[in-house]
C-alpha cells in the first residue's frame, strides 16, 4: 500500500480523498495556494504545503513545483482529483519518471481517450456504437461534403474541447458552412486547435455515463451507470443513479458496452464511459473521462464502495478490489451540485463569502464540502462549493430527503442554486423521471422562483433591517417619552 | 424619516410608525405589527401581524443574505441603497494633497468612472501615489498634463456627476 | 398616593357650553397654526423647488427619529408682528429626538422672505439656544437664512439679548460641552455665517449651501470683484480649502444622512435621576378638560379637575389639603417623572402663600419638579391682609421659588395677573418652558381694574384740579383701556412676543410636559440652599 499521498487537487475533492487515506492509515499532503489558506483540505491533511505563484489556479497546474514536494517530502502517491493536472497526460509521465505513483491511468489510455476523435474511432473498432459523424481531415471544404453526409440535425463540436465550449448545433445545410467556420474559430480560441468533428444529433438525449474500474491488465469491472441529463450550460447539475425508467435489458447492454471498451485499452483505475441515450433506446458512445468524477458518490452509495479506497488499491498495484459478481445496486442516490451562481440570472458564477455554513444532517444525507466559514469565494476557482448527496431505499425517498435537506441547508454569503435545486426536487416532470438533456431549458418556467409574498419580502427586509446598528437605534434606542409618545405633533 | 433598502435590487422603504406597545412598521401601502423575537447570531425570529417568519442572515458590509424557509433574498442596507443610486459623497474636484509631478494618466476627458477608480499617478517627494475617484461621474477634465510638475492644491482632475439627483417636489 | 374623584357632570349645560367654546378656540388656534406653517405664496415654493431645496418642514420631518415627536415652540411667534408677514418668525424651533439623542431644532424658513431674520426671529432662535444651554440639549441647526432684515437693524442687532445673543449662546453651549450641528442647505451670510462657524460640526450641500461674512453683491459693492457664491463660500471651497465646513453633501437628503449619523456618534447623555414610575394614561379623559375649563375670564374652575386629566393615572398626592386651600399642592407623575403641582384655585391669602413656599422647600428637598398651573388674579389685597403681611408672605413664596435649583415649568391655564404671575413662576423668573392655553389672558391686572382704576385717577386727577367731572372723558379713558388690555392681554399677544414657549391645545400638554421635563434633566442640578424653613 501506498505510505504517503499527495492530493493535486483543492476543495471538497481534496477533503474526500483525505478521508479515505485517513481510513486506510495513509499519510496526507495538502497542496494550497496563498488564497486558500484558511480551507478545510489545508487544515485536514496531515501537512499541508503551501504553493509559490501569484495565479492561484496556475499554482495547483504547476508540474514541476508539485513534483518537486513530493520528492522533497517523501510522498509515494499522487491522487490528481478530478479537474486541474487530473487527465494531463504528460503530467503523469512526469509523475513516473520522478519514481511516484500516479493514482489514475497510464498516459496512453489518457491519451487515447482524452482525444475525442481518437477515442470515437478506438469505440468504433470495437463494437461500441458511436453516433454517426465526419472527422475533419482536410480542408473545411471537403468536411462540409462529409458533415452533410452524416444528416441532419449535426452537432459540431471541437476535436479537442469539453464543457460544450465550441458546439454548434445545426438544422439545415444552409447555415452549415457558417456554423462549422465560427465552432472552428472558437475552437482555435479556446483549445489552440482549430480541428472539429460533426455528429448526428440526438434530441431530447439522456446523459447516461458508466463508471468502470480496470486493473490495467485487461481486467475491468462495471459499478452500473449515473443519470446525469439534468444540465445547465453543459454542465450537469443533479445526477442520480440509478438511471429512472431504464429497462434493465438496456441497462445491461450499456454497462457491458463500458466494460468492453476499458478491456480493450487496458484500462487502469477508475474511469467513466459517458454515453447518449435517444428516446428510441439508441445510445452512442460520448466520451470517456479518465479520472474520478464529481458525482462519484452517487455510486458509491447505491453500490456500497469507496471508490477512492478502490483506486489507491489498484495504484498500489493491488488489483481491483471485487469482482464484478459482487456489484449491485441497492436503493437510489441523487446528488445536488452547491454552485456560486445566479439562476435567475442564466446561472451567472457568483462571489462572495461563506458567511454561514450550516449542513443538513440526518439519515440517507451526505455532504462532500471543501469549504468553511469566512472563506473568500472568488472567480479564481471553479464555481461548485459543494456536493449533497441523499440516498434512500427508492427514489422518491432519496428526492424527498434531497429536497428537506436543501431546505435545511444554510449556505449565506454568495448568491447560491440551493433554492433553484430544491424547486427541481418539486417538479413534476422530474419526479416522473422524465428527464433529458433539455429537461432544465424545457421546465425554465415553472422551475423559476416564485414571487415571494409580501410577507416573506417585509420579513426579509426585517431580518435584514435588525442586523444594522442604525435600523436598531431607531427601534429601540429612542429615549422615553418619546418612544411611548410615538408620532406626535403639538 | 425613512429607512431605504434594497430587496433583490428593488427599492423598499420602511417607515416606524410606533413602539409601544408595539412596534409598528409601514412598507408600502401596509402597516405591519413586527416583533423581534430572537438575534441569536445568524438565526433570527420576527413576527410579523401575528405570524412568525425565521430564518438565518448574513451581512458582508452593506448586503445581507437572509435565507427563509426556501427563499433566499439579498437586501441592501441604506448604504447600498444609496449607492445604487449613485449620490455618494465625493468631490468634483480632485486636487493634489501636496507638490509633485504627474506621472500617468489612468483615464481621459468623457470617461465614465466609479469611487474607487484610479485617476492619476503623480509622484511626490519620492513617493508615488495612485489617486482615486471619490464618486462615481464623468471626466470633466485633467488639468495637469502627464509629466508635469503641480504645486500643493494644484486642481489635478474635475468630475461631474452622471445622474443630476432630481429636484425634491414642491410643498403641498 | 389617591386617585382623585372627579366630581364633573359631563351632561350639565355648563360642562357643554365650555366644551363648545373651548373647542371652537382650539380650531382657531389649529388654523392658525396651519396657515403660520403650510400656506406660502405660490412664487417662494416655485422659487425653492427651482433650486431643489426642500421646504424647513420637510426636511425637519427627514432629520427626526421616524414615528417620535416633536415639540414645536412658538409656532404663532410674531402673528401679531410685521403685517403677518413673518409666520412662526420666520423659523422653526422645537425639541425632537434625531439616532435617539433629545436635540434642540432651529430650522431657518427661507420660504418666507429668504429666511431673512426679523426681530422676534432672532428672539425667538435666542430663545432655543437658551432652552438649549439651560438643559443642556445638544442643538441642530438648518441653516437657510438671508441675513437679518436690514431695515429693521436697530430690533435686532444691537442690544443684549439680540442677535449677538445667539452666536454668544453657541459659544457658551461649546465650553459647557453641548454639542451643536449645523446643516447648511442655504446661504448663511454675514453674522449668520457664525451659525455654523460656532458649530462643533457642520455639513454644506453642493450647489446650494454657502457660507461667506459678505455675499456677492457685497463683496463687488466693496472691491468690485465678480465672484460666483459658489467659488466664494461654496461646499467643495470651504470643505477643501478653508476647513470652514466639515463635510460635503451632494443632495439635501444626504446632508440630513450625514447629519443623523454624525448625532449618532455624540456621548449619551448621563440624565439627572428623579423618582420614576411606569407611565400610564390618566384615569379620567383629557378631552373633558375642553368642558372644565371656563368660557369667561371671570369665572372660575377647580384645578383638581385639570390635574386628574393631566397626571398618570390621576393619582394625585396632596400636600397640606386642609390648610391655605386657594392653592392646591402636590405629587404626582406625567410620563412617569415625579413632579409637585403648584395650581391655584383662586387669590393666594396669607397661608396659601406660605403653603407654597413650604411646598417648594420639599420639592427641592426632595429632588422633584415644580409645575404651576396658573390661573391667578392676584395676591388677596386690602387692610386686614396687609397687616397679616401679605408682601412679607407673597415675597416668601417668590423667594422660594426663584431658589430652587429643581426645574420649573409653567402652564398658563387661564388668568395671570398682578404679583401673582411673579409667585406661580412667570415668564421672567427661569422657569425652563412655559406653555399657554388659547383661552388664557394675562396683565399687571385685569382689563377692568385697570379701565376703572385709570378712570378713578382721573376722576381724582379732575377733582384735584377744580375741574368738572366730565363723565365723557372717563369713559373714553375707561374704553381705551379696556380695548389695548383686551389685545394686549390675549394668549395670541403673549405668544407673538415670545412670552411663552407656544400656544398649546389644552389635551397636548401632558405630551408637551413630559418631553419639557425630560429635557430638563439632562442640565445638572444647582447648589442647594437652606433647609425646610417651617412657614
Amino acid at each position: 500500500m501506498l505510505k504517503k499521498v499527495l492530493i493535486a487537487n483543492r476543495g471538497e475533492i481534496a477533503c474526500r480523498v483525505i478521508r479515505t487515506c485517513r481510513k486506510l492509515g495513509i499519510a496526507t499532503v495538502a497542496i494550497y495556494h496563498h488564497e486558500d489558506r484558511l480551507a478545510p483540505h489545508v487544515k485536514l491533511a496531515d501537512q499541508a504545503i503551501q504553493l509559490k505563484g501569484d495565479v492561484p489556479t496556475a499554482s495547483y497546474l504547476d508540474q514541476h513545483q508539485i513534483i518537486t514536494i513530493c520528492q522533497e517530502n517523501g510522498v509515494d502517491g499522487i491522487h490528481p482529483g478530478y479537474g486541474f493536472l487530473s487527465e494531463n497526460a504528460g503530467f503523469v509521465e512526469k509523475v513516473i519518471a520522478a519514481g511516484i505513483v500516479f493514482i489514475g491511468p497510464d498516459a496512453t489510455s489518457m491519451r487515447l481517450m482524452g482525444d475525442k476523435i481518437r477515442s470515437r474511432v478506438f469505440a468504433a473498432e470495437h463494437g461500441v456504437p458511436v453516433a454517426p459523424s465526419a472527422m475533419q481531415e482536410g480542408d473545411l471544404d471537403s468536411f462540409l461534403v462529409q458533415a452533410e453526409a452524416v444528416g441532419f440535425p449535426l452537432l459540431i463540436k471541437a476535436s479537442a474541447g469539453g464543457g460544450g465550449k465550441g458546439m454548434k448545433i445545426v438544422r439545415s445545410a444552409s447555415e452549415l458552412r457558417e456554423q462549422i467556420t465560427t465552432a472552428a474559430n472558437e475552437a482555435q480560441r479556446y483549445f489552440g486547435d482549430s480541428r472539429v468533428y460533426a455528429e448526428r444529433l440526438v434530441e431530447l438525449p439522456r446523459h447516461i455515463e458508466v463508471q468502470v474500474l480496470g486493473d490495467g491488465k485487461g481486467n475491468v469491472v462495471h459499478l452500473f451507470e449515473r443519470e446525469c441529463s439534468l444540465q445547465r450550460r453543459y454542465q450537469k447539475i443533479v445526477e442520480e443513479s440509478p438511471a429512472p425508467n431504464l429497462p434493465k435489458a438496456l441497462r445491461d447492454r450499456i454497462c457491458n458496452a463500458a466494460v468492453e471498451l476499458a478491456k480493450a485499452a487496458k484500462y487502469k483505475n477508475a474511469g467513466t464511459v459517458e454515453f447518449i441515450l435517444g428516446a428510441d433506446g439508441e445510445f452512442y458512445f460520448l466520451e470517456m473521462n479518465t479520472r474520478l468524477q464529481v458525482e462519484h458518490p452517487i455510486t458509491e452509495e447505491v453500490v456500497g464502495v469507496d471508490l477512492v479506497e478502490a483506486q489507491l488499491k489498484i495504484a498500489a498495484g493491488e488489483g481491483i478490489p471485487f469482482e464484478q459478481s459482487d456489484l449491485k445496486q441497492t436503493g437510489w442516490a441523487i446528488e445536488c451540485r452547491i454552485n456560486a451562481e445566479e439562476p435567475e440570472k442564466d446561472f451567472r458564477p457568483a462571489i462572495g463569502r461563506i458567511g454561514r455554513l450550516r449542513s443538513p444532517e440526518g439519515e440517507g444525507v451526505r455532504f462532500d464540502a471543501g469549504i468553511v466559514e469566512g472563506q473568500a469565494v472568488t472567480p479564481a476557482f471553479d464555481s461548485m462549493l459543494a456536493k449533497l448527496i441523499t440516498y434512500g431505499a427508492t427514489r422518491a425517498e432519496a428526492v424527498s430527503r434531497m429536497e428537506k435537506a436543501l431546505t435545511e441547508l444554510v449556505l449565506l454569503g454568495v448568491p447560491n442554486n440551493i433554492d433553484y435545486l430544491a424547486r427541481i426536487m418539486r417538479n413534476a416532470e422530474f419526479l416522473s423521471g422524465k428527464l433529458h438533456t433539455g429537461f432544465l431549458p424545457q421546465e425554465a418556467e415553472r422551475l423559476a422562483a416564485p414571487e415571494p409574498s409580501p410577507d416573506e419580502q417585509i420579513a426579509a427586509v426585517l431580518a435584514a433591517a435588525f442586523l444594522d446598528v442604525d435600523f436598531r437605534r431607531i427601534v429601540y434606542a429612542i429615549p422615553e417619552p418619546y418612544a411611548s409618545i410615538g408620532f406626535w405633533r403639538n | 424619516m425613512s429607512y431605504e433598502m434594497l430587496l433583490n435590487e428593488q427599492d423598499v422603504s420602511l417607515e416606524i410608525l410606533a413602539r409601544r406597545p408595539d412596534l409598528r412598521i409601514k412598507s408600502g401601502d401596509h402597516v405591519h405589527t413586527v416583533t423581534e423575537v430572537a438575534t441569536t447570531g445568524a438565526a433570527f425570529e420576527v413576527t410579523i401581524d401575528g405570524k412568525s417568519f425565521s430564518g438565518w442572515r448574513y451581512a458582508i458590509g452593506d448586503e445581507v443574505f437572509v435565507r427563509l424557509g426556501t427563499r433566499s433574498f439579498i437586501v441592501g442596507l441604506p448604504q447600498a441603497q444609496l449607492r445604487a443610486h449613485s449620490k455618494g459623497a465625493g468631490h468634483d474636484a480632485l486636487h493634489a494633497d501636496m507638490p509633485g509631478t504627474v506621472i500617468a494618466i489612468h483615464t481621459q476627458v468623457g470617461a465614465e468612472v466609479k469611487a474607487g477608480d484610479k485617476l492619476i499617478t503623480i509622484e511626490s517627494m519620492k513617493l508615488q501615489v495612485g489617486l482615486v475617484a471619490s464618486r462615481d461621474g464623468m471626466i470633466e477634465g485633467i488639468h495637469v498634463p502627464a509629466e508635469t510638475a503641480f504645486d500643493r492644491g494644484a486642481l489635478l482632475i474635475s468630475l461631474v456627476p452622471l445622474v443630476i439627483p432630481e429636484a425634491p417636489k414642491a410643498a403641498k | 398616593m389617591t386617585i382623585l374623584k372627579s366630581s364633573l357632570n359631563t351632561s350639565s349645560e355648563e360642562f357643554r357650553t365650555r366644551y363648545a367654546h373651548n373647542k371652537k378656540l382650539v380650531a382657531e388656534l389649529r388654523e392658525m397654526q396651519h396657515v403660520a406653517r403650510m400656506i406660502r405664496p405660490q412664487r417662494d415654493l416655485d422659487r425653492l423647488a427651482k433650486q431643489g431645496k426642500m421646504l424647513p418642514r420637510e426636511r425637519l420631518e427627514k432629520l427626526l427619529d421616524p414615528g417620535t415627536p416633536f415639540l414645536e415652540f412658538s409656532t404663532l411667534a410674531a402673528n401679531r408682528a410685521y403685517n403677518g408677514e413673518s409666520p412662526s418668525a420666520s423659523c422653526i424651533t422645537g425639541i425632537g429626538t434625531i439616532s435617539g439623542r433629545e436635540v434642540v431644532i432651529h430650522a431657518d424658513d427661507s420660504s418666507v422672505k429668504g429666511g431673512a431674520w426679523y426681530p422676534l426671529t432672532v428672539k425667538k432662535i435666542v430663545r432655543a439656544l437658551e432652552i438649549a444651554l439651560e438643559n443642556h440639549l445638544p442643538m441642530v441647526h438648518l441653516c437657510d437664512s438671508a441675513g437679518g432684515q436690514l431695515q429693521l437693524q436697530s430690533d435686532l442687532f444691537p442690544d443684549k439679548y439680540l442677535a449677538g445673543r445667539m452666536f454668544r449662546n453657541q459659544a457658551m453651549m461649546s465650553k459647557y460641552g453641548i454639542k451643536q450641528l449645523a446643516l447648511v442647505f442655504g446661504q448663511c451670510t454675514a453674522g449668520g455665517a457664525y451659525i455654523p462657524g460656532l458649530c462643533d460640526y457642520n455639513v454644506i450641500v453642493r450647489g446650494t449651501g454657502a457660507v461667506f461674512l459678505g455675499g456677492p453683491p457685497l463683496v463687488k459693492a466693496a472691491t468690485g470683484a465678480i465672484v460666483t457664491s459658489e467659488e466664494l463660500g461654496g461646499c467643495d471651497m470651504h470643505t477643501q480649502v478653508s476647513g470652514t465646513c466639515d463635510y460635503p453633501a451632494d443632495t439635501e437628503d444626504e446632508a440630513i444622512r450625514i447629519g443623523r449619523d454624525i448625532v449618532a456618534q455624540w456621548e449619551l447623555p448621563k440624565k439627572w435621576s428623579i423618582q420614576q414610575a411606569a407611565a400610564e394614561p390618566p384615569l379620567y379623559d383629557p378631552d373633558e378638560l375642553y368642558g372644565i375649563i371656563p368660557d369667561d375670564i371671570k369665572k372660575g374652575f377647580e384645578m383638581r379637575e385639570v390635574i386628574a386629566r393631566m397626571v398618570d393615572g390621576s393619582r394625585f398626592h396632596e400636600y397640606q389639603p386642609a390648610y391655605g386651600n386657594t392653592l392646591v399642592c402636590g405629587f404626582a407623575n406625567i410620563w412617569g417623572y415625579k413632579i409637585g403641582i403648584l395650581a391655584n384655585n383662586g387669590i393666594l391669602f396669607n397661608d396659601s402663600s406660605l403653603k407654597a413656599a413650604h411646598f417648594m422647600e420639599l420639592c427641592n428637598q426632595n429632588n422633584t419638579p415644580l409645575l404651576f398651573l396658573q390661573n391667578i388674579t392676584g395676591f388677596m389685597i386690602g387692610t386686614e391682609y396687609e397687616r397679616k403681611g401679605i408682601t412679607k408672605d407673597g415675597a416668601k413664596m417668590i423667594m422660594a421659588q426663584v431658589g430652587s435649583h429643581v426645574p420649573k415649568f409653567t402652564v398658563m391655564c387661564h388668568a395671570s395677573f398682578g404679583a401673582g404671575n411673579y409667585g406661580m413662576c412667570g415668564r421672567a423668573y427661569d422657569g425652563r418652558f412655559l406653555f399657554t392655553w388659547p383661552n388664557h389672558q394675562i396683565g399687571v391686572m385685569g382689563g377692568e381694574q385697570a379701565a376703572n382704576t385709570l378712570a378713578e385717577v382721573k376722576l381724582m386727577q379732575m377733582k384735584r384740579n377744580g375741574l368738572e367731572v366730565n363723565e365723557d372723558i372717563l369713559t373714553e379713558v375707561r374704553n381705551q383701556t379696556l380695548k389695548a388690555y383686551e389685545t394686549q392681554t390675549s394668549a395670541y399677544f403673549s405668544t407673538s412676543e415670545l412670552w411663552d414657549d407656544g400656544i398649546l391645545d389644552p389635551v397636548d400638554t401632558r405630551n408637551a410636559l413630559g418631553m419639557a421635563i425630560s429635557a430638563s434633566l439632562n442640565a445638572p442640578l444647582g447648589d442647594r440652599g437652606y433647609g425646610v424653613f417651617r412657614m
